[in-house]
């Protein structure tokens, strides 16, 4: 059976996904979507957040069973009510977020529930024969006896791939691969993609990076509000096409409008000094951040975006170098600098969600302690009103007294981000904070960042993403190997942006 | 929300595709009601079956009062650990801890002739800074309250020993101050009960009402993201296990006043009730987390069982067998009622 994984050319087959639906109670998720897909192609997936693409791959791997509709693998139609069932009919998907064990190895991980049932005796020999040839396949040459903690974040992505390929599947879905991943990194992704498309295995492809889209795809389907608003071919998917299809029209128009304004903006005073700043990767890092600006932090992965807020937060101990407030030193704890007025997104959602706890308990829970008129109590009434402030302020879609994992990616982000307002935080410290997030609800939390700091506060933005970097930031600093070696200042294009982070590591070899 | 079945996320590659945008409830209706109603149906179930089954002995006001007495440690212990719980630590130490506050209790109104007022003090003292050390270990070191909370259990009922030199005291008389302190009844329930009562009010409120209380819920939820919004988590950690000594200590004072005497271990058998009556809690009204009125709820059902199998005379050690046969059910309930709602 294992060696049915390495046979070079699959047979060409062809999926169809007939009207499927989901419902959750009355309120339809999914409604009649229908489209094909053969195999040796790439379909790419697009809709905002919440248009039903996390549900639309549950159905196709037997995560959740649909509501209605049929799927038909060569004209027959295929039950899907199980993950089991899923994987059975070589169904498979790649998903957004890293599911391995971190302290396991790359081996142990790529080969995870299949020992036993396929072997019955492990033998170690064939074993390393097997992953050593699922990862030659993606392309990842390290020691399979690696931890997968040790690796790269780009590097786990395609641990997870050959994992899914040891399943040996016809259909692959892959749920935003290069979202949390560099440009660079996303090479290696997307090439992968097109040789898979090339052996034969049918490809659905979700992704925010409409690029990315006209790179792989022949054919899109755009989802919104749970229906297909539209299929595209090669030839008709244009990203205006596209942008209109997702409703992402003034997404762009946002974008736009900023550079202009960027001259217009004076700067006000000093918020923040970080004087020679050194952690494990970040050395002697110099900024100083004054009200109404937004600083981005550019620079490939590795190069210690994330370890820079982290250490300007607290989160990791500096080995030398003072952060200064207003002249004055910050301490060690996280809680000083809340209540020096510096806040902080974390890269990863998960990280900073309440689970269980309400939308509006979620964007108070750091505020109540700024808001003291009855010093124990919390102050219900004035909780509410904060959270109406911040859902009409970023236009939140979902109710606020739901519990805070039921929102879309985007909206949650839009909580977080309210969070720091309520907190009255001065300084925003963002880690990528529009990884996964829609087109949409980008452009939403773009404007609310420059809205901040119209009112005094000043941004930093830690982004992989040299649109995001260029659209937003007064002025970016270039990480390479945890230094600073460039600032750039607006305006400035996204090519001399790409080409700064290149051009260092390209001089000294 | 649940910490339990934490090592399956990792290695469920198909569950985590991304954040659900509704909650999932397979057979709708139903399963709703069941998740809402089970427990509290079953509670109304026994307390139907032995009414009938015994219509004499435990239709009576007398009973109801001795329910409520007999509730009243496990419910002082459950709100205390409901508190920690909401933090989502864990206490193992506490059965060991009401030992220690029980000794020295007693010996303060014996050997040291401490008076009432100072014993009753001493031992919500004791409790409290037990407390606060636990909870002080447990955020500093960020070790797991598991093995932190076990081995301070060892270490408290060590110092009992050492004080007690391991003997029971059986004083020949109390002061009558100390010895009548839950012989008082208001509306024919006893003041332990009403002492419990107003102590799961109070923690209730605190943690339903209070910035605190808010915290400890954020930190129960997630402890990092606590940490990023600001919080400081080990204060608050803390605060939930000085929460769970108080309750100790003054559960700890009731039982010597009502008993007279001290033995060594008297703690132990307090060890399952409040953890059954908080997971009881949790699947109380489909509350899906722990809630100082279920935790109340769930400390009356054990005591309302424990009296059903008085009346009905059966052998002692079936209560603690149901006891744990009762929390792995709810346990695997709860756990279940959880994944679906992922």
């Amino acid at each position: 059976m294992l060696n049915d994984v390495f046979v070079k050319q699959i047979e060409p087959f062809l999926v169809e996904v007939r009207d499927v639906g989901k419902y959750y109670g009355d309120s339809p998720v999914l409604s009649n979507v229908s489209f094909d897909v053969r195999g040796g192609e790439v379909l790419a997936l697009i809709g905002a957040n919440g248009a039903g693409k996390s549900t639309l791959i549950k159905c196709l791997t037997g995560v959740v069973a649909a509501s209605s509709g049929e799927v038909l693998v060569d004209g027959s139609a295929v039950s899907l009510d199980s993950p089991a069932a899923g994987l059975h009919h070589g169904f498979s998907a790649v998903s957004q977020k890293v599911t391995l064990a971190e302290t396991e190895s790359i081996a142990e991980n790529v080969m995870l529930g299949l020992l036993p049932q396929r072997l019955g005796v492990v033998s170690r020999r064939r074993l390393r024969k097997v992953v050593q040839e699922l990862l030659d396949r993606v392309g990842l040459e390290v020691d399979q006896n690696q931890i997968v903690g040790s690796l790269s974040p780009s590097a786990k992505r395609l641990v997870m791939i050959a994992a899914v390929l040891a399943r040996n599947p016809r259909l692959i879905i892959f749920d935003e691969p290069t979202a949390a991943l560099s440009s660079e990194a996303s090479e290696v992704v997307i090439n992968l993609v097109k040789t898979l498309k090339a052996q034969g295995h049918a490809i659905i492809y979700i992704t925010h990076r409409l690029h990315e889209v006209q790179e792989l795809a022949d054919g899109v389907v755009a989802l919104g509000n749970g229906r297909v608003t539209g299929i595209l071919d090669r030839t008709t998917a244009t990203r205006a096409t596209m942008l209109s299809l997702i409703g992402g029209a003034d997404g762009e128009t946002h974008t736009r409008e900023k550079l202009s304004d960027v001259a217009e903006r004076t700067t006000g005073g000093q918020l923040l000094e970080v004087r020679n700043l050194c952690g494990s990767r970040v050395r002697n890092v110099n900024l100083s951040l004054h009200a109404g600006e937004i600083v981005g932090i550019g620079g490939l992965a590795g190069a210690g975006r994330s370890e820079l807020l982290r250490l300007i937060f607290g989160l990791q101990p500096s080995t030398s170098g003072e952060i200064l407030v207003q002249g004055k030193s910050l301490g060690k704890s996280v809680s000083a600098r809340v209540a020096n007025r510096i806040g902080y997104i974390a890269e990863l959602r998960d990280a900073n969600i309440l689970r269980g706890l309400s939308v509006t308990h979620n964007a108070t829970i750091s505020g109540l302690g700024r808001n003291r008129k009855l010093k124990i109590l919390a102050n219900a009434p004035w909780e509410k009103r904060s959270a109406d402030e911040i859902a009409t302020k970023m236009s939140l879609v979902g109710r606020l007294s739901a519990a805070i994992e039921t929102l879309s990616g985007g909206n949650q982000q839009k909580v977080l981000l309210g969070r720091l307002i309520i907190q009255n935080s001065d300084v925003l410290l963002l880690d990528e904070p529009t990884a996964g997030v829609d087109l949409v609800a980008r452009a939403e939390i773009h404007h609310v960042l420059r809205e901040l700091t119209m009112s005094g506060k000043a941004v930093v933005v830690a982004s992989v993403e040299t649109d995001e970097l260029t659209a937003l930031c007064d002025r970016v600093l270039i990480l390479v190997e945890g230094e600073v070696i460039r600032e750039l200042k607006a305006p400035f294009s996204e090519e001399a942006l790409v080409n700064a982070f290149f051009h260092h590591s390209m001089s000294e070899t | 929300m649940l910490k339990l079945e934490k090592s399956m996320e990792v290695t469920d590659p198909s569950a985590e595709v991304s954040v659900d945008t509704t909650t999932k409830s397979r057979s709708g209706g139903l399963y709703r009601f069941f998740d809402k109603w089970a427990t509290l149906l079953a509670f109304a179930l026994m307390v139907g079956y032995f009414w009938i089954s015994h219509p004499s002995s435990f239709g009576t006001f007398f009973t109801f009062s001795s329910i409520l007495q007999l509730s009243s440690t496990t419910i002082l212990l459950g709100v205390g650990l409901t508190a920690v719980l909401s933090v989502a630590e864990f206490d193992l130490s506490f059965p060991y801890l009401l030992t220690f506050c029980s000794a020295i209790t007693m010996l303060t109104i014996t050997n040291y002739h401490g008076g009432t007022l100072v014993t009753v003090l001493v031992g919500l003292a004791v409790g409290a800074a037990c407390g606060i050390i636990a909870g002080a270990v447990v955020s500093l070191q960020r070790a797991s309250s598991f093995i932190v909370t076990l081995a301070l259990g060892f270490v408290w009922v060590g110092i009992a020993d050492g004080l007690t030199k391991s003997q029971a005291i059986v004083p020949i008389s109390l002061p009558a101050s100390f010895s009548t302190l839950t012989n008082h009844t208001w509306l024919g329930v006893s003041d332990t009960a009403w002492i419990a009562l107003i102590f799961a009010i109070l923690v209730g409120s605190l943690i339903r009402w209070t910035v605190p209380g808010r915290y400890m819920t954020a930190i129960g939820s997630n402890p990092e993201a606590s940490r990023l919004a600001g919080l400081r988590v080990g204060v608050y950690r803390t605060l939930a296990f000085l929460i769970l000594g108080l309750g100790v200590g003054i559960a700890g004072v009731l039982l010597m006043a009502q008993q007279s005497s001290f033995t060594p271990g008297i703690g132990t058998p307090f060890f399952l009730p409040p953890y059954v009556a908080a997971f009881f809690g949790m699947s109380v009204l489909g509350a899906h987390r722990f809630t100082v009125f279920g935790t109340v709820v769930g400390g009356l059902f054990i005591a309302t069982f424990q009296q059903g199998l008085l009346i009905m005379a059966a052998p002692t050690f079936l209560a603690e067998l149901i006891e744990g046969v009762v929390l792995l059910i709810i346990l695997i309930i709860v756990i279940r009622a959880d994944r679906a709602r992922r």
